[in-house]
């Protein structure tokens, strides 16, 4: 055998064994052999970000002595200030995170970080922040701008014509004024400017739950009868309507809009291909998931006092005064609040 | 004083979950995939064009210098002229063939009997041998086998011709689904058809000698196993390259949700 | 015969084709697609009640850990059943199961006797006991988190969903070559095939290994066909025909033991191929002809059912060229386009090619554990035999009305990592 052609099969017994060089690398050293990142302790939480937050602040609170200036997590160019509690006029500028084992209180056009208060919150009008959690009552004027989340531990009050971040969370009562848009929402329950009539009428409500319906009918579309009683889980391939007063004792799922009249009730979840229009005074007991809007008219009802629930819409959720859930409101693609729910804004409902 | 904005620059995006991820494309993605297929295609043709009848003469030539291999046959393939080392084939005879299929019967016996054959090589060695035994037995039962030096050699030559003007269609196939930057989508063109280019050269010069030492018992083997399924093997590997890059890309730019 | 065998090589390369388009759009939705969301936001203070079936045999290794995780669940206890289903083991399962039971109230033993052994029989036995509406199941290795339990009941708001799918992530990727390839398969048929599958409304599967379903369908569908060694893939049949569906929830995540020998690999896949083409005989033409589903869903059942007799097909067109080699009549392209399927669509373990176990692992922010794409490729071989086998079994089974044996995928019993 001549050395060219020992080169030759050489040559090309390497360039068979080459594409395989650097996988044969990885699997020597294994620079990216892990599991994928488990965590185990994972659980679906509206209030995670706060309970976060607080976890790994309540360690440096707890740590200072005093008022204090201390270095922030692993943050470089940021800094926490830790005091007893806060006040401050208008036009105030914090240029540092605050963690205040007491009150905070700004005035109005005020900027701020990250803000932790054990203490009440109280901010005044056209505030400007980052991140916001409390453990006790919050009080936010209108025309707040928050660039990330709220977390509240007691009640969250919120003006009119707020930008509110990705997410604001209250353990008690959420209200918003009109003109709000917002991400995600929880509160027990979400009040619309005034939702007394809604929250009266959730009162009254306990005897209806069905939690599993007993039969199951396969429609194409579905107009329940102003008025009609219907036991049952309905899936329709289509649209549904629920008349006006009508019950439906069981979950609705649909391949098109879900349209509750006047004060109609559905006892199960709505599962929308498309939007879901509570119209005034309409209730549903259980979740609302729409792949396409949601929109509540006044006295709105969703969820209840002892059984909080979730709305999800996948594109817009518009909420009109004096609607009133209780549990979590995603939109997907953004929600407002409104005076009351504009023709335009309705113009999908059939 | 940092804006509630900051300090995160804005183009530092949240990453969530990944099994809410998606990946944004940039502007230039899809008009990058829409001009690569044709310009890859006219890019590999042009190398072909060029440089494949020089290479193929020049290892014909080197094969004719310095191995047993001396003989070509000229050909002209889509418009792309080569010459092709052609193979003495050693004469076939019935005993030679027997015993290729006598061994490798035995052969496939002891990888019968071996515990561990339930593995990829074993079982891709065992592949090897059903062919290798089925070329000697047809050798055996026909006397012959159908593709001779030349024929062989130039359906070889012809398929790495393909091959390298289908790997810019492969490139596009799966770079259109990751969004590449300008630099990776152009190393992974590159790199296939250069590699291509060179595998199928050498493999024109190591068949012809291995096909003149060993006979035509071989050809099968040859063509199915180590043929242009090697070439997508190498594709597979320059894609992972590119990828890898890509990923690293992505996780250096993007932060990990926390709870900010 | 040269028309013949070329016309079946195109044939197959066809078939090819349409799986290789078929994978290639699943994955686009999935990397640039609106991802269809399940329904894990559902906010659920009391949630219903709910049993957990984790069926075991031979299970000491893994027992413990699946118990205590499904243990520090942050389900409501008084709303949690566990029944641990101890179907004739030989080792220590029974004695574990029955200490956990002994200082758990709502973890219950049920220990099988009789001559039936197999996981579909024990959940039908199981079945028997149970009293919640909706029902989980969980292999013996697999290890649930603390809200797994949670994400899965929650796809039951939807009253159209039977039964629910989660992701299953391999916990032992580190153990080996063949360790870190199965994960990869995992990645690609999960993260990305299940998830396309779901945003197109087409047929995710329940995959019975970390899912659940609602007690009363299943009572309807006449329970688990108890000889059946797929009995997921069986139940997914079922579940489709009669108008119910499958959510697949990516973020329920369970953590799972993956085969860490060839040997015990190869077994696994060959039960797989031989339940799953059992299922294939009895189920396509149903699927295919169901007035319930839409033209897309059963064109994608037929896909779905058919992926693993496609290794066989496969070999049968390397056959092909093969012969039409030997006969001097094998078209250029043909062994080009063919080395591309091979290659393409070669880790068949849970139906991903090469560029969706990529993209699949792009997504989970996987680096360069990519190198090892190319060693998908030296899968090809060894998973077409084991599927080819399974095959060939269940066409035997079917020839011969014979039932199959379950043969149980061995066990290392790695703690989880958390």
């Amino acid at each position: 055998m001549s050395p060219v052609e020992a080169g030759l099969y050489l040559a090309y017994a390497v360039m068979v064994l080459l594409p395989l060089l650097p996988g044969l690398l990885e699997l020597r050293v294994a620079a990216d052999d892990d599991p994928l990142k488990i965590d185990a302790s994972y659980a679906r939480d509206p209030r995670f970000l706060g309970k976060s937050m607080r976890a790994k602040v309540e360690p440096i609170l707890d740590a200072a002595v005093g008022e204090a200036r201390v270095p922030f997590l692993n943050r470089k160019d940021e800094f926490a200030r830790v005091t007893d509690g806060l006040a401050s006029p208008d036009r105030e500028q914090l240029s540092e995170i605050v963690l205040s084992r007491g009150a905070f209180r700004v005035g109005d056009h005020s900027e701020m970080l990250d803000v932790y208060a054990r203490g009440e919150i109280e901010l005044g009008a056209y505030a400007r922040l980052r991140t916001l959690a409390g453990d006790r009552d919050a009080r936010i004027g209108s025309h707040a701008h928050v660039v990330r989340w709220i977390d509240v531990g007691g009640n969250c009050e919120i003006g009119g014509a707020s930008e509110l971040g990705q997410s604001v969370s209250a353990s008690g009562r959420l209200e918003v004024g009109p003109g709000v848009h917002f991400n995600r929402l929880f509160g027990k329950p979400i009040a619309v400017v005034s939702s007394a009539r809604a929250e009266l009428r959730a009162l009254e409500l306990g005897p209806l739950i069905v939690r599993t319906a007993t039969a199951r009918r396969l429609v194409k579309k579905l107009v329940v009868d102003a008025g009609a009683d219907l036991e049952g889980d309905v899936i329709a391939a289509d649209e549904v309507e629920v008349g006006a007063g009508a019950i439906v004792r069981g979950s609705i799922k649909a391949g098109g809009s879900v349209t509750l009249r006047e004060g109609a009730c559905v006892c199960g979840n709505i599962v929308a291909r498309d939007t879901v229009t509570l119209e005034r005074d309409a209730t549903v007991l259980g979740h609302i998931f729409g792949d396409g809007d949601v929109v509540l008219h006044g006295g709105a009802l969703v969820g209840d006092r002892h059984a909080p629930k979730t709305i999800h819409a996948s594109r817009n959720a518009t909420i009109a005064a004096e609607a009133c859930i209780f549990g979590w409101l995603i939109a997907e693609r953004g929600g407002t609040t409104a005076a009351a729910v504009t023709p335009h804004e309705d113009a999908r409902t059939p | 004083m940092p804006t509630p904005e900051g300090p995160r620059p804005a183009r530092v995006t949240i990453r969530p979950h990944r099994s809410y991820r998606t990946l944004r494309v940039s502007r230039v993605t899809w008009p990058a995939n829409a001009v690569s297929l044709p310009l890859g295609m006219l890019l590999a043709y042009a190398v072909l064009l060029l440089l494949w009848p020089r290479a193929t003469a020049w290892i014909t030539h080197v094969l004719a210098q310095n191995t047993p291999v001396t003989q070509s046959v000229s050909d002209n393939f889509l418009r792309i002229a080569s010459t092709v080392p052609v193979p003495t084939l050693p004469s076939l005879s019935v005993v030679s063939a027997l015993d290729v299929a006598g061994l490798g019967a035995a052969a496939l016996v002891v990888a019968a009997l071996y515990k561990q054959k339930n593995a990829p090589l074993p079982l891709w060695i065992i592949g090897n041998i059903i062919v290798l035994i089925a070329t000697a037995l047809w050798a055996f039962l026909q006397g012959r086998v159908a593709y001779d030096g030349p024929t062989y050699m130039l359906l070889l030559e012809r398929t790495s011709v393909i091959m390298i003007l289908c790997a810019p269609i492969f490139a596009v196939v799966v770079s259109a689904l990751l969004p590449f930057s300008t630099l990776e989508r152009t190393a992974m063109f590159t790199m296939l058809i250069a590699i291509d280019f060179v595998m199928s050269i050498l493999r024109l010069a190591v068949f012809a000698l291995l096909l003149t030492h060993a006979g035509v018992v071989i050809e099968a083997v040859l063509y199915l196993f180590f043929g242009p399924l090697i070439d997508v093997v190498y594709f597979i590997t320059a894609y992972s390259l590119c990828v890898v890059s890509l990923s690293r890309r992505i996780a250096r730019t993007e932060s990990v949700w926390e709870w900010l | 015969m040269v028309v013949a065998l070329n016309a079946w090589l195109t044939l197959v390369v066809l078939l090819m084709s349409i799986y290789t388009v078929r994978h290639w759009i699943f994955t686009f939705s999935r990397v640039y697609g609106k991802q269809r969301m399940s329904f894990s936001d559902a906010y659920e203070e009391h949630p219903p009640s709910v049993t957990v079936l984790v069926p075991m045999h031979n299970e000491a290794l893994v027992a413990q850990a699946c118990l205590d995780a499904l243990l520090a669940s942050e389900y409501p206890k008084d709303c949690l059943d566990v029944i641990a289903i101890d179907d004739q083991s030989t080792d220590a399962t029974n004695e574990i199961l029955l200490a956990y039971a002994e200082r758990h109230p709502h973890v219950k033993v049920l220990t099988m006797h009789g001559p039936e052994r197999g996981k579909a029989n024990a959940l039908n036995v199981a079945l028997e006991s149970v009293e919640s509406e909706f029902v989980l199941v969980f292999d013996a290795d697999y290890t649930p988190g603390r809200g797994l339990v949670r994400t899965l009941i929650n796809a039951f708001v939807d009253p159209e969903i039977g039964a629910v799918m989660g992701r299953v992530v391999p916990r032992n990727t580190n153990r080996s070559m063949l360790t870190r390839l199965l994960s990869m398969e995992r990645a690609g048929g999960y993260q990305v095939d299940q998830q396309a599958r779901y945003n197109f409304n087409l047929l995710p599967q329940y995959g019975g290994t970390v899912g659940g379903f609602r007690r009363r369908m299943l009572a309807e569908l006449g329970g688990f066909d108890q000889h059946a060694l797929a009995e997921d893939t069986e139940l997914t049949a079922k579940i489709f025909q009669h108008g119910w569906k499958i959510v697949y929830d990516n973020r329920a995540e369970c953590y799972e033991e993956v085969p860490e020998t060839w040997e015990s690999r190869f077994k696994q896949l060959r039960r797989w191929s031989r339940g799953h083409n059992r299922v294939l005989w009895s189920h396509l033409w149903g699927l295919v002809t169901a007035p319930v589903l839409t033209l897309p869903q059963r064109i994608d059942a037929g896909l779905l059912m058919l992926c693993y007799a496609v290794p066989p097909i496969l070999l049968s067109g390397w056959a092909a060229a093969l012969v039409l080699f030997l006969l001097g009549r094998l078209p250029y392209a043909g062994g080009v386009t063919l080395a591309f399927c091979v290659v393409l669509y070669n880790a068949f373990g849970n139906f991903a090619p090469v560029y969706q176990v990529a993209t699949a692992e792009v997504l989970d922010g996987s680096t360069t554990r990519l190198f090892l794409l190319p060693y998908l490729f030296y899968m090809f071989p060894f998973n077409s035999w084991a599927i080819t086998t399974g095959f060939i079994d269940a066409v035997g089974d079917i020839a011969k009305s014979r039932r199959g044996r379950w043969d149980k995928t061995a066990r290392v019993g790695n703690a989880p990592p958390t």
